[in-house]
């Protein structure tokens, strides 16, 4: 289990806790429905769903080709903002978007 | 196009049952060919949604045709998952109304209260995208998806959604064919055992063996078919943009209101598919029989009750009726029908146009029939 890509930062757009999920899968299952920036969207895993709201901003790896969801917590996004160019910075633009999208919209929640 | 009729409705006990699937399917049809006055229909249209799997048998359209003993009469089946009742009642509906036959016999039943729950959630779950389903995503977490995201929206809560399983069941305690005849309390409904958060048991619809049946005829009968729409969406749930409506039920309420030349203002009452109890809701917005986002408040204030300003589901719905896929969109119409010819005993409504919805998949092959008493 060895993360092979990291997808990046993505939006909530609904989560769920399966209680009884089909053979081959652990029960209780977090799944997510992920917005990426550009629209596409991912259903994902995740570890839990305690600290996960609609429009919660999650990090997204991918490990053995299934997808993963997990929320940042104050350091990530710290580290998100102050802490480097490039890639980051992409990362930064897109929170900032998402920030000012949700302001815009008046406290809804979520990009439904 | 010829105008259609519906001249015989007919459906078993929804339940738990012993028979063979073709003897319920059978039931069902000898009882719709009855109140038709009919004795040999000239086509017939099958519903099954997954015999194969589910009982075991193929060729399925004339396992049924010859255990009725209409071995020469043609006989097609018709399929679009948890809709293939509704879409076969299409495809009888386009026979009879292209002038190809004079009556067709619908019927469509499911029997699969004998296989082990896990194994009919997988059964049913394979009508979801192959790769959201490699996610271990099920009906009822696809469902919880599309809920979390409704509640998220002003004016749907734990109570709303609660209300719809509330009030169908009260409607199925008058029902002596449902499934679950049985009132439930708010309280029940909103501490049942949590299936995927937030949905809980007590929103879901059971797992249920039965069959159902109607008779169409381009003779004059009690009841006239004025309208029938088909939509479609994505089979994958992360290519909509919209979680708390369905394409599928906008666009076939918007092609059977054009067919029928009326609007959702003439509806009088209407069976909408409550595979989940949110799923009433967003139907009532989609369909326009609400206004967007009022679903919640109509329903908790009763309106839609049987004694309210617009019924929805007196027959109790998928969620107390019970829902034996195949037989569901029938036995939705049979419900309209019989209300609107006066034969719903204990729960008979005073109404002259009926609505029945039906969702196949996660709302991929939905479908909007709308019928009309002809008094």
């Amino acid at each position: 289990m060895i993360p092979t890509t990291v997808a990046g930062i993505g939006e909530i757009v609904s989560y769920t806790t399966l209680h009884s999920a089909p053979e081959g899968f652990r029960s209780p299952l977090h799944i997510a429905l992920v917005q990426l920036q550009g629209g596409a969207r991912f259903v994902c895993h995740g570890a839990q769903t305690r600290r996960v709201r609609i429009g919660s901003l999650v990090a997204i790896e991918a490990v053995d080709n299934i997808y993963y969801f997990s929320s940042l917590n104050a350091l990530d996004r710290a580290r998100l903002f102050w802490g480097r160019a490039g890639r980051a910075g992409d990362r930064v633009n897109a929170m900032t978007r998402s920030v000012v999208r949700r302001l815009f919209k008046g406290g809804e929640s979520g990009p439904n | 196009m010829e105008e259609v009729w519906v001249t015989g409705a007919g459906m078993t006990r929804i339940g738990r049952r012993s028979e063979p699937l073709p003897e319920l399917m059978a039931e069902a049809a000898l009882a719709a060919l009855a109140m038709a006055g009919l004795e040999r229909p000239e086509a017939i249209v099958v519903a099954a949604m997954n015999p194969e799997e589910f009982v075991g048998d193929g060729n399925f359209a004339s396992n049924v045709a010859s255990h009725m003993g209409f071995a020469d009469v043609p006989t097609l089946r018709v399929e679009t998952a948890t809709s293939s009742g509704a879409a076969a009642f299409y495809t009888g509906f386009a026979e009879v109304a292209s002038g190809l036959c004079s009556t067709v016999l619908v019927v469509g039943g499911e029997k699969m209260t004998h296989i082990a729950t896990p194994r009919v959630s997988e059964l049913i779950g394979r009508s979801i995208d192959p790769y959201e389903r490699s996610y271990g995503a099920t009906m009822p977490a696809l469902a919880a998806l599309i809920t979390r995201a409704l509640m998220a929206r002003h004016g749907v809560g734990e109570r709303e959604i609660a209300a719809v399983a509330v009030k169908n069941h009260a409607h199925a305690a008058r029902n002596p064919l449902a499934h679950f005849p049985t009132p439930v309390s708010m309280d029940e409904v909103m501490a049942s055992r949590m299936v995927s958060d937030p949905l809980r048991l007590l929103h879901c619809c059971p797992i249920s063996d039965g069959a159902a049946a109607v008779v169409l005829s381009d003779t004059r009968g009690p009841v006239r078919v004025a309208g029938v729409g088909q939509g479609t969406d994505t089979l994958a749930l992360r290519h909509r943009h919209d979680l708390t409506s369905f394409r599928a039920t906008q666009t076939a309420a918007r092609a059977a209101f054009t067919m029928a030349g009326f609007g959702p203002a003439r509806v009088d009452f209407a069976e909408l598919h409550d595979a989940f109890a949110p799923f009433e809701l967003i139907a009532l917005e989609d369909i326009g029989l609400v206004p967007p986002g009022k679903s919640g408040t109509i329903t908790l204030d009763g309106e839609t009750a049987l004694d309210g300003r617009l019924p929805i589901n007196p027959s109790g719905g998928l969620k107390a009726r019970g829902h034996p896929l195949a037989a569901t969109g029938l036995a939705q119409i049979v419900e309209c029908v019989w209300q609107l010819v006066g034969r719903a005993e204990g729960r008979q409504l005073n109404a002259r146009v009926a609505l029945a919805h039906s969702i196949g998949g996660l709302a991929t092959n939905n479908w909007v029939t709308l019928l009309e008493a002809s008094r």
